[in-house]
């Protein structure tokens, strides 16, 4: 791998009409270093032992959560696939909680007890992380009619892969979110890999949209490496679930750079086609946007790289530091009730 | 300073791997994120990344051999580092965690 370009802009692009706040592109850039450089130490983190259990690491995918969390509204839903590091920053919660789980320790995201699969935080509606593969696509149509039915307002997020999409449950979930017109936006993360088999090896419908078309639901691709066009499209599809209008389906053609988990040798790609990719890096196209349209000095974007590591560097030690469960804890937070008779001693 | 690179644990059941090859040779300045070496695991031969700087002071696994997770891969420091007591000091601490292993018995008993 050659060192990722983050640091500075691919290239020299001349001074455009931009749609969003220089606040905005700053924002963005911030968090998606942040999930890109602390999940380079978690793959480090994870080779050392230094925590147990899977690891699948979001590198290259950071502009489909970027966008999703800058387009969406304070009282929405989230719902995801194992992939789920960078979930809980583009939705403001601090990364130590989330480095803490991945160790097992009591002030992790799930009180120690998920994991790196499992990432849950209430305030700010994330509803897991969850390691059944293309189970959240219909638990994501079931939070938005809980929603409907209790005349909540809120929109569902619900993200799952290129390879979850071919799971049967889709299509009954499809069906019944177009009957209801359930406020919900199904994101295929598609990262054209389903563990280490392309797309074009498991379906003769390649444009994944078309899935939805099937059902009458709008369905559109999206460039997952450009954060503004996740944005735009998420507050489109937004604005239809808001309106009783419905669900959306957004084929988002992203791409991870490292393997599926840790354990992926990768011999189904290319070294050079992980290259191509990285030309078009999200990190670096925010950056490369913030400095042609001199958004922020060098010295700025300086302030905001060490911050990052520094964020990095106290979410590790916090996680380190942290107390370990105790025994007793084993047996809280299995059931609702709270004497339930089974686990009683 | 020099640095210890372990033997990774690049799946979630290795125990122990396999140096498949060398990338690098002793005496080469790596960089973080250069390749240097290929680790045969229980499941598939992967490239492993160096995430640690410095010029190549010992190899601890020769190619085609099979070393545990975690003993010494490699040492990485400055160029002519004296790594005799680094070496040293691993073979002291693996000592020390061999007595506590045989401790453990006893303090479970209390």
């Amino acid at each position: 791998m050659s060192t990722t370009t983050i640091e500075k802009p691919l290239k020299n692009k001349s001074k455009e009409v931009l749609n969003f706040s220089k606040k905005q592109y700053l924002k963005w850039y911030k968090d998606m270093l942040l999930m890109r450089k602390i999940e380079e130490r978690i793959g480090h983190l994870y080779i050392q032992q230094k925590f147990g259990g899977f690891c699948h690491l979001y590198i290259g995918q950071e502009a489909v959560v970027a966008g999703t969390a800058s387009a969406c509204a304070k009282e929405d839903k989230h719902i995801t696939a194992y992939r789920d590091h960078a979930h809980p920053i583009a939705l403001g919660v601090h990364p130590k909680y989330m480095v803490a789980e991945l160790y097992g320790k009591k002030t992790g995201m799930s009180k120690g007890k998920g994991g790196s699969m499992h990432m849950f935080n209430k305030e700010v509606n994330l509803m897991g992380g969850h390691g059944i593969v293309g189970a959240q696509i219909p638990m994501g149509a079931g939070i938005a009619f809980a929603d409907q039915y209790k005349g909540n307002k809120g929109v569902t997020y619900c993200s799952f892969g290129d390879g979850a999409a071919r799971q049967g449950a889709l299509h009954e979930t499809f069906n019944m979110a177009m009957m209801w017109k359930l406020p919900v936006v199904f994101i295929i993360e598609n990262n054209n890999y389903a563990m280490g088999t392309s797309v074009k090896r498991t379906t003769n419908v390649e444009d994944m949209s078309e899935i939805g078309k099937s059902y009458h639901m709008p369905s559109f691709v999206v460039d997952g490496m450009s954060v503004e066009a996740v944005h735009n499209a998420i507050e489109e599809a937004s604005q239809r679930a808001r309106d009783g209008e419905g669900p959306t389906l957004l084929d988002i053609r992203t791409y991870r750079y490292k393997g599926h988990s840790m354990s992926d040798p990768q011999k189904y790609r290319t070294k050079d086609e992980v290259e191509d990719f990285k030309d078009k890096d999200p990190v670096s196209q925010v950056l490369d946007t913030i400095m042609s349209n001199k958004l922020a000095s060098e010295s700025d974007i300086k302030k905001i790289q060490q911050d990052v590591k520094d964020l990095v560097d106290e979410s590790i030690k916090f996680a380190e530091e942290s107390p370990e469960l105790e025994p007793h804890e084993l047996y809280e937070d299995v059931y609702m009730q709270k004497d339930y008779p089974f686990i009683k001693d | 300073m020099a640095e210890i690179v372990r033997m990774p644990k690049l799946s979630d059941t290795m125990t122990e791997g396999v140096v498949a090859e060398w990338h690098k040779k002793v005496g080469d300045n790596i960089e973080s994120g250069e390749l240097l070496a290929e680790i045969e695991t229980d499941k598939a031969t992967m490239e492993f990344e160096s995430f640690q700087e410095g010029v190549l002071l010992h190899i601890g696994v020769q190619k085609g051999d099979t070393a545990p997770v975690d003993s010494i891969l490699a040492i990485l420091g400055e160029k002519g580092e004296d790594i005799a007591k680094l070496l040293e000091e691993e073979k002291s601490t693996n000592a020390k965690v061999d007595e506590k292993e045989i401790e453990k018995p006893d303090r479970n008993k209390s």
